[in-house]
């Protein structure tokens, strides 16, 4: 049950009144299934009070533990708000969306997310979260659910965004032509074709939208075997902080989504080095 | 999760205690629970709702299912607890059936309805006949049963042609005016 320590006795009454509440005091009884899906939603509550993990508080120099009934309700309280203002980012966002033509990322965003919003349910059902989140994104925690698992999604979706958007939107379709020539039906993420174009230009002191020849790949390739992999992930991540400070006034946070692409494009970019096949890990 | 048999230990005591308070209610048509009645009957429920992989709350079905058939005509002082029990175990097996598409309440009638009617007080005809017609057409998505609280559904699913007034009045004049 999370970090929360309470025993069954003390959960058992807010599983009660949790059953009654679902089945709107109609029915004395629910299925084993139906039981333990709502004491999920009782622990999913109470493992997101945002009061202390030993569930106590301090209040004018007394602890206080809260009781179970009072974790709960903080939990939830604490869930809608997270939800709302995931809502609100992503309001923020959507009105400025672009998918650049790939139509994964256009279901992901346009269609699923508005769905999250509609039908997620913090009371019955706080850890479903409904929609599948197709398009991918790194450092999502793989055991998240509910707004665990979409809140973060929807901070990265935005992050993407705020990088995209400042960059021309036909210099970025011809990176994702380049990278696949029918990127619009592919599942991959968009953002990071387009940073890691942008980071090889800037490994190789070239404007993104100058033409590439092929004397680019192989000096690409001559640049990174010639360091080791520690070497090469410090230059990569030399080369976001100039283009972060440059083009998105140092944001920070900006700064840390897009290097968790880092450690695998290095990898990527080794490999592709030494097989000679650089055009399909970044395109130029 | 902890293990399931947490959810079945629920006061004992006072669910017994529930159960012989409705014999205030019950007395005046001769049924009445002894404190061994009402002990057993807990006892059922608790086997009845593990075998339909349920779990309840509070006071349980069984008081209102007492305020529902107490003034049955088929249910008497020797057969009151032996038919709680099987009534009992047929509510718990069709709130499954009906997939919980159907209140407390609307079950209940449903089920007194038939058992005083079409059913005569037989309890495999309501459990293997009316029940298991209604449950069909409620899984295939019929909800008009929440308009009618449970009450005069039957007829709607009923398969077997039954006699009406017309039919037995005219049977009954033949018979007597030969």
């Amino acid at each position: 049950m999370g970090d929360m320590m309470y025993t069954m006795e003390e959960l058992l009454p807010i599983l009660a009144w949790l059953v009654e509440k679902y089945t709107s005091k109609e029915s004395t009884s629910v299925t084993y299934e139906r039981a333990e899906l709502l004491m999920g939603a009782v622990t999913y509550c109470i493992d997101h009070c945002t009061c202390g993990k030993d569930g106590s508080i301090v209040a004018s120099g007394e602890e206080h533990k809260l009781s179970a009934m009072e974790a709960y309700r903080s939990g939830y309280q604490y869930i809608l708000e997270q939800t709302k203002a995931a809502q609100e980012r992503y309001s923020k966002m959507i009105g400025s969306f672009c998918s650049y033509g790939n139509e994964n990322y256009g279901d992901v965003v346009e269609k699923a997310l508005p769905g999250f919003f509609l039908y997620y349910d913090p009371r019955f059902a706080p850890r479903e979260h409904i929609i599948t989140m197709d398009y991918p994104v790194p450092g999502m925690r793989v055991e998240a659910c509910g707004i665990d698992a979409v809140a973060p999604y929807v901070d990265a979706i935005c992050l993407e965004q705020e990088f995209m958007g400042s960059l021309p939107e036909d210099y970025i379709c011809r990176v994702l032509r380049g990278f696949h020539r029918d990127y619009e039906e592919q599942i991959f993420n968009v953002c990071f074709v387009v940073l890691r174009s942008l980071l090889c230009c800037g490994l190789l002191g070239k404007g993104p939208e100058a033409d590439a020849v092929p004397q680019d790949y192989e000096r690409l390739g001559r640049l990174v075997l010639n360091m080791d992999r520690e070497s090469l992930l410090t230059v990569l991540n030399q080369v976001l902080d100039r283009l972060i400070e440059r083009q998105y006034d140092g944001d920070r946070t900006l700064r840390e989504y897009l290097a968790r692409d880092l450690p695998d494009f290095a990898a990527e970019l080794e490999n592709a080095a030494e097989h000679g096949v650089l055009p399909r890990v970044a395109v130029l | 999760m902890a293990e399931k048999g947490w959810m079945q230990e629920i006061a004992s005591e006072y669910q017994i205690t529930k159960l012989r308070e409705m014999n205030q209610y019950t007395e005046r048509y001769g049924l009445s629970l002894t404190e061994e009645d009402a002990g057993l009957l807990v006892q059922e429920r608790t086997n009845s709702l593990r075998e339909q992989r349920r779990v309840e709350f509070g006071e349980g079905i069984l008081p209102a299912m007492i305020r529902e058939f107490c003034d049955s005509e088929y249910v008497t002082q020797d057969n009151y607890v032996e038919t709680l029990i099987r009534l009992q175990d047929i509510f718990y097996l069709y709130k499954n059936e009906m997939r919980d598409e159907i209140t407390d309440e609307e079950l209940l009638h449903f089920m007194k309805e038939q058992f005083e009617s079409v059913c005569f007080g037989d309890m495999e005809y309501l459990e293997g006949t009316c029940l298991e017609l209604f449950s069909r057409a409620i899984r295939a998505g019929y909800r008009g049963h929440h308009r009618t609280d449970g009450r005069g559904e039957f007829t709607k699913f009923d398969e077997v042609k039954r006699w009406d007034r017309e039919l037995y009045l005219e049977v009954l004049k033949e018979l007597c005016w030969r």
